[in-house]
């Protein structure tokens, strides 16, 4: 279709004898399935475009996982080099992204396995800011949104604490507001177990809070 | 301190917190060249993978046909047990040498 459109805006371009940029309406842009069997076909640069469609939206994930720079990047292409490798297995039955999602998300996955750090961390590592939000919301608890930055840190190096399967969960479940039947998709895990994880997490969570909490006001 | 209510607004900031989809210059370039690089790097791996795979699959028929033997001595001791076999097996040789030997030519 795309290939048939191209050609009549050549010719139109041809036999007016001035030269025409092909027009996006005219020309569109390919399917995933396409490009994928193009790839596989054997050319191998047409993935680019695979890339170029789907980065920002594995940086986004990434970026819930990883705080450095450095290491969003590391995933994001180690999430590319495993979908090409693995390119074949992709059924066209299921979106492109779905299958890409499901390998992004394994792969933040191995990363927060792989660098369980800073868990060992108490409340000295709390920067003024988040101190303050901690005791103004000990005092005031309904006044606790003022600093969301302070807060925004302070979530983030609890989420650090957590391991990894209650990390990726409390990810999925809470913050990304997925529900449990697609958070079972995306990593395999079966919908009781993801029940189960997403319960121990919530108590882990909170283990570290009270922890927290008890430090500072104890 | 109320940790339940202290959680949902930690959580609550978090959700608030968007990550930044932001995609460094030339990003797509890194990725395909890491990919043509390992490509060329490793221009024999699809050979090894087959290798491997076959060595597996061999392996696993192998282990297989071992499971199985073990799994069934009752079939190979029945056999061995039963006379009507040995019988046969013992008068072959006796019938064969009262053939003619023209009819073996």
């Amino acid at each position: 279709m795309s290939r048939s459109l191209s050609t009549r805006s050549d010719e139109l371009a041809s036999s007016d004898g001035v030269p025409v940029a092909p027009s996006p309406l005219l020309n569109p842009a390919p399917s995933d399935a396409e490009v994928v069997a193009e790839v596989l076909a054997g050319d191998i640069a047409r993935f680019e475009v695979l890339v170029c469609r789907y980065q920002p939206r594995l940086f986004g994930t990434a970026r819930r996982y990883a705080r450095r720079e450095d290491e969003v990047q590391d995933i994001v292409q180690e999430i590319f080099l495993k979908a090409f490798s693995k390119l074949g297995s992709w059924r066209a039955d299921a979106p492109f992204e779905h299958w890409l999602m499901r390998m992004a998300v394994h792969t933040c996955y191995d990363f927060l396995r792989s660098h369980q750090r800073n868990r060992e961390h108490n409340t000295t590592d709390l920067s003024d800011d988040e101190s303050d939000w901690l005791e103004r919301h000990a005092s005031a608890p309904a006044s606790g949104g003022h600093d969301a930055d302070a807060a925004r840190t302070l979530v983030a190096k609890v989420l650090d604490k957590l391991s990894p399967p209650a990390r990726l969960v409390i990810t999925l479940l809470e913050l990304e507001d997925r529900s449990v039947k697609e958070i079972a998709a995306l990593t395999g895990w079966s919908v009781p177990l993801v029940k189960v994880r997403a319960f121990r997490a919530r108590a882990e969570m909170k283990k570290i809070l009270r922890h927290m909490a008890s430090e500072k006001y104890l | 301190m109320d940790i339940d209510r202290l959680q949902t607004e930690l959580l609550r900031a978090a959700r608030a917190d968007r990550p930044s989809d932001r995609v460094p210059l030339a990003f797509e370039r890194r990725v395909m060249a890491r990919l043509a690089e390992r490509i060329r790097r490793d221009p024999w791996s699809e050979w090894t993978a087959a290798f491997w795979r076959a060595a597996m699959s061999g392996g696993a028929v192998a282990l297989l046909a071992v499971a199985i033997n073990l799994a069934t001595p009752g079939a190979v001791n029945d056999l061995a047990e039963d006379p009507e076999l040995f019988a046969v097996a013992d008068n072959a040789p006796a019938a064969a040498a009262d053939e003619p030997a023209q009819d073996l030519w």
